[in-house]
């Protein structure tokens, strides 16, 4: 037996000289296929992304949304302003949601003398400006109640209102705590949790007559909604923008069961219509209220004539309790719309019911305007309706609503669409991450890059108190995010995955695979045996 | 074959200026929209299903293709062309929503600007006025289409005629059209004050086989499957005519009609009896309204109808040409009137099939001659745009005066392109459509004719139209080319196979440029019984070759051969090109020292 020292395989002379030549096209395959091939293609087959924000998109909800408002406070006796205002501060001070920034405001021989709240008023913001979404309490001390709100953004108060009172009107009110929480939170059972509010809005009025041979109705519902809503709406839409259309629909039958209740009315009965029904109704309806051609929520608000054989129809709960109140059956879903049922007057049923000619009649614009109008206040969610002891609140005179509620619906309105915003990117990237087939071109990388900026320009505008500039900002952050998220050229290669590039490149890449890394255990052998034969 | 035509065109017309159009009250609302949100002043669509026979149907009411068919006149201040192709595509996709049909295929690739044949109907001769036309061969019509369709009308398919519109019994018959104009008339001097008008058409051609039955007779409730619950409480009218002359005679109608209409129309009479739905329904009370057809008992029921007379001009289509490269398309137009008509043709022909202007022409031919000879007919007049691949269709439009009892056959030569393979359908084998060609014609008389004029939207209106304008738009069948079609599991085999053969190359190349090969000699005896006997079997017959080796000294790749266990042939060497050379080079000379162990 020989031992390996003589082998009888001598390489020749020449295979040694040109032993480095192999080394080098050994070399040489590797840094090709595994330097260059595979990284080219790695490159020309991946999924084009665009690079985004991510890191910093995740870290967004680390900052909370702090939102900067100044209330001043006005009272005669500085001393009770400045005890006053120590107090709220310490009530304010670790506020995760609010920077409440008081401010007291001395009173002058001319505020002395001031005869009206409102001559006050106008003194007192004579010398202090009001930015929008500021409040101002002024003391006022003939006051009945604790807490008068006006409809500009001010409150009197009476010299002895404490000031947790004022604490809690600020926080149930003017600042909406409670619906901020509703906002931000991430728990799904808070509830309440109403959409963001789009960019623009279709209300469309639609008035239902099912059987327009018996119940002749008449009603320019064009020139009801131009006096109602529209006005109103134009007022509130810092948002939104809103474009109003009327619609008559002839033949929508409503599916509901329906009991017969005897009354002493001269017809001697009215309908049932059950509290739990009213869901299967709006079903029964929406698909008949005509597609439409643009790809704008709708807010329905529906008027339904109820046809003489079920008329008049009112709701009745699960206890058998009448609902009606003031002569309206009406109820909203938001954020679908409303719904009223307009029962024709009685004259016109008893003749349709005695088979006469039907009785054309009009409808009461008034009444039913009224009613639409304060589904649309629900429905859009601007007015307040918290009652609190000891506060009154002035009634509207005008068509526009309170200074102070709009304010908070505003502030309201970009706190919901920042956090919306954010919540969107950070799923986006979330689920950039977990699906690797998904592309983001140039627009959507734009798209998204441009509402993070949003966001932080939003949330920044917020803490330094320019409630105007941030609920823009806020709303070009929701619509760039929501295009973002939606577009549709984020699933170009949704029928591409990863699976079906690695099977197609198969019989390229393991075939050649196999040598190449081979050739890395042969080259490890001939360091080894030069390093030997150095220590030798 | 009794071919009744049911037709119910109604108008919500709505005499309103069109900042009133936000608010609608017959009109549905996406129709008022549609009015605002794009500069549509005039818009048709059909939807069909089956072809119409003009040799014994006479001409239909209101005119359709099969498939798809749609178009719209355009004009407002600063429209662009390129904004009404946006608008256009955008305005098919609205309707393919409206009425769930794959209208959102119609785009720029499809869609024609036609010069002659449509003219607009209602539109003022002053101002910018774009059309664009465009048809779905092979959309199929179906209850998807008819229900939305029922939607759009202001009672639903609640009560009125639309309530006989039962899918099961409407899709059971030969031919059924699906029809929705929207028209806007403005007053010339006020542009806002306007007139929206909405027809919505249905047309139905049974055939009475299908139905098997005992003899001829047929009614309202056999061919619907229910009798008439009403009218709309909206309509004004609502009014059932039945044609009593011609094929019409020979059946006695229950209940008897009260009223009889007779019109003459370009000179041909036709008698009317009607049933006025308004009249009908007086009573209160829920009935259904039935009208019945009751054929003679004494007459031959199956094959003594009489021939109905062939109406003026008839129109075919068809393919010339064999294999998937070069064809014709070749349309016949037949002229069986006494005295020479205009003709007018326009045809679509799809990007993916190229055709060649040079090629075209008119031949004629007597109409009792079988075949064709060299006699050509000129142009009065020719309109060509020619396409662009993957962007624009090739649009002709001729005219010509076609001479009595004359056949005229015009033909152009095209070549099938091959298309990308993403172009392709989800069946492709089943054959590309091109669509139906139009032709046109001033008739002479009235006969067959009943289509309604173009200022009316009520059947009624067709009567007291006293102008010579009996203008016919004739559709012909649609194509179906088999464009050439590759095998699509192409591409992947063609990665797969081009991925193979660099691989196999791959792997002698790199052996080649890094291994040597080193033939380890076998200097014991194998362990195993039968190579240890093999390797005396070789040994025997090979001693000399084997002396020669050694001779040498070197164990040389060739010598191999003869080396009676080559192992190593095969194995990667390679030497560290030390100097020592008693390293152990190859791994196999390794496993030989372990085998040898």
């Amino acid at each position: 037996m020989e031992t390996s020292s003589s082998s009888p395989v001598k390489p020749r002379r020449k295979d040694k000289d040109e032993d480095k030549f192999r080394i080098g096209a050994t070399l040489a395959f590797i840094v090709v296929i595994i330097g260059i091939g595979v990284p080219m293609w790695w490159r020309t087959t991946t999924v084009y992304r665009v690079n985004l924000p991510s890191t910093e998109i995740l870290s967004l909800s680390e900052t909370p949304i702090k939102t900067a408002v100044q209330v001043a406070i006005y009272t005669q006796d500085t001393s009770r302003g400045q005890l006053l205002i120590a107090e709220l501060q310490s009530a304010f001070s670790d506020n995760e949601i609010w920077s409440v920034e008081f401010k007291q405001l001395s009173p002058t021989p001319k505020t002395q003398e001031a005869h009206t709240p409102a001559a006050l008023e106008k003194l007192l913001l004579e010398n202090h400006v009001q930015s929008v979404g500021d409040f101002m309490f002024i003391e006022w001390p003939k006051l009945q109640e604790e807490l008068l709100l006006t409809t500009e953004r001010s409150a009197l108060m009476r010299s002895d209102t404490p000031s947790n009172k004022i604490a809690q009107l600020l926080h149930a009110k003017i600042l909406q705590t409670y619906r901020i929480n509703q906002i931000l939170s991430t728990d799904e059972r808070m509830g309440a949790k109403s959409e963001a509010p789009q960019p623009a809005y279709d209300v469309i009025v639609s008035v239902l007559n099912p059987k327009p041979k018996l119940t002749h109705a008449k009603w320019n519902i064009a020139m009801a909604v131009k006096t109602y809503i529209e006005p109103w709406l134009a007022k509130v839409s810092g948002v939104s923008n809103y474009t109003v259309r009327s619609q008559w629909k002839y033949r929508v039958a409503i599916e509901a069961d329906l009991k017969q209740v005897r009354d002493q009315s001269k017809l001697g009965r009215h309908y049932a219509l059950q509290e739990t029904a009213l869901p299967h109704l709006l079903t029964s309806i929406a698909q008949n209220l005509s597609a439409s051609t643009t790809d704008k929520p709708a807010i329905n608000l529906v008027v339904y004539i109820p046809p003489c054989h079920i008329a008049p129809l009112h709701i009745y709960n699960s206890k058998d309790q009448r609902l009606t109140r003031n002569d309206v059956d009406a109820f909203i879903s938001p954020p679908w719309g409303g719904f009223i049922i307009a029962n024709p007057p009685e004259h016109v049923c008893l003749s349709a019911m005695s088979d006469q000619e039907a009785v054309p009649y009009h409808v009461s614009t008034t009444d039913n305007m009224q009613v639409m109008l304060d589904q649309l206040h629900k429905l859009l969610d601007i007015s307040s309706e918290l009652q609190m002891e000891g506060v009154k609140v002035v009634d509207i005179e005008q068509l526009e609503p309170r200074r102070w509620e709009y304010e908070a619906y505003l502030r309201r309105s970009a706190i919901r669409h920042i956090s919306t915003a954010s919540s969107t990117l950070q799923s986006l990237i979330k689920l950039l991450d977990q699906i690797s087939y998904i592309v983001i071109d140039d627009e959507v990388g734009a798209a998204i890059t441009n509402s993070y900026a949003d966001i932080l320009a939003a949330k920044a505008a917020l803490l330094e108190h320019r409630l105007a500039d941030a609920s823009v900002l806020a709303k070009r952050a929701f619509v760039a995010s929501e295009r973002g998220f939606f577009d549709a050229s984020l699933l170009a290669q949704l029928y591409f995955p990863d699976e079906q590039k690695y099977a197609i490149y198969i019989p390229l890449f393991l075939p050649i695979m196999v040598p190449v890394l081979s050739s890395f255990n042969m080259l490890r052998g001939v360091l080894q045996a030069r390093r030997k034969e150095k220590q030798s | 074959m009794s071919t009744p035509t049911f037709s119910s065109p109604r108008a919500g017309t709505t005499a309103k200026r069109i900042i009133v159009i936000y608010h609608t009250q017959l009109t549905p609302r996406v129709i008022a929209e549609l009015l605002q949100q794009f500069a549509v002043k005039e818009l048709h669509i059909g939807l069909t299903q089956g072809l119409w026979r003009y040799e014994t149907w006479g001409y239909p009411i209101v005119e359709a293709t099969s498939g798809a068919e749609m178009w719209a006149w355009f004009s407002g201040a600063n429209l662009t062309n390129r904004d009404v192709d946006s608008q256009w595509k955008a305005l098919a996709n609205v309707f393919s929503g409206v009425l769930c049909a794959s209208l959102n295929f119609v785009d720029n690739t499809n869609s024609i600007a036609p010069r002659h044949l449509i003219r607009p109907q209602f539109m003022p001769a002053n101002g910018q006025r774009f059309v664009r036309y465009a048809t779905l061969p092979r959309e199929i019509v179906c209850t998807e289409n008819l229900t939305p369709w029922k939607k759009l009308l202001p009672c639903g398919s609640a009560s009125g005629f639309a309530s006989l519109l039962n899918s099961g019994h409407v899709h059971n018959t030969k031919y059924h059209s699906l029809g929705l104009k929207v028209r806007v008339l403005c007053e010339d001097h006020d542009e806002d004050n306007c007139i929206v008008e909405l027809t919505q058409t249905a047309n139905l051609v049974y055939d009475l086989r299908l139905f098997e039955l005992s003899n001829n007779d047929f009614s309202l409730r056999r061919l619907f499957g229910m009798g008439l619950n009403g009218y709309c409480e909206l309509a004004e009218s609502s009014k059932i005519y039945v044609q009593r002359n011609e094929l019409g005679e020979r059946y006695q109608l229950v209940p008897e009609p009260v009223h009889e209409v007779k019109t003459t129309r370009g000179g041909h009479s036709v008698v009317y009896s009607v049933y006025d739905m308004h009249e009908q329904f007086k009573e209160a009370g829920e009935r259904l309204f039935n009208v019945a057809w009751l054929a003679p008992k004494s007459a031959n029921r199956r094959r003594n109808l009489a021939k109905p007379s062939l109406p003026p001009v008839t129109v075919h289509r068809y393919l010339l040409g064999h294999g998937q490269e070069r064809g014709r398309i070749v349309t016949e137009v037949t002229n069986s009137h006494y005295d020479a008509l205009p003709i007018m043709l326009q045809e679509v022909i799809p990007w993916y099939v190229h055709a060649y202007l040079h090629t075209l022409s008119i031949r004629r031919k007597p109409q009792r001659i079988n075949e064709y000879g060299r006699q050509r007919l000129p142009f009065k007049l020719l309109h060509y745009t020619p396409g662009k691949q993957r962007e624009l269709p090739s649009h002709l439009e001729i005219g010509f005066m076609l001479p009595g009892q004359t056949s005229a056959l015009i033909s152009i030569d095209v070549d099938y392109l091959l298309l990308k393979w993403l172009e392709y359908p989800p069946d492709a084998n089943h054959g590309h459509y091109i669509g139906s060609a139009i032709v046109s014609s001033q008739l002479p008389m009235g006969r067959n004719y009943s289509a309604l004029p173009p200022e009316g939207h009520l059947f009624e209106h067709s009567f007291k139209c006293d102008t010579a304008e009996l203008c016919a738009h004739l559709h012909t069948e649609a194509l179906i080319v088999s464009l050439p079609t590759p095998d699509f599991s192409m591409p992947y085999n063609v990665i797969c196979l081009a991925c193979t053969v660099v691989a196999l190359a791959f792997g002698p190349i790199h052996s080649v440029a890094t291994k040597m090969i080193i033939v380890g000699r076998q200097t014991s005896t194998p362990k195993n019984f039968v190579k240890r006997s093999s390797n005396q079997v070789f040994r025997r017959g090979k001693a000399a070759d084997e002396a020669a080796a050694e001779g040498e000294g070197l164990p040389a790749a060739g010598a191999a051969a003869s080396d009676a266990t080559g192992v190593a042939s095969a194995r990667p060497a390679i030497s560290p090109g030390s100097p020592s050379g008693d390293q152990p080079l190859l791994e196999d000379l390794d496993e030989e020292e372990e085998e040898q162990d």
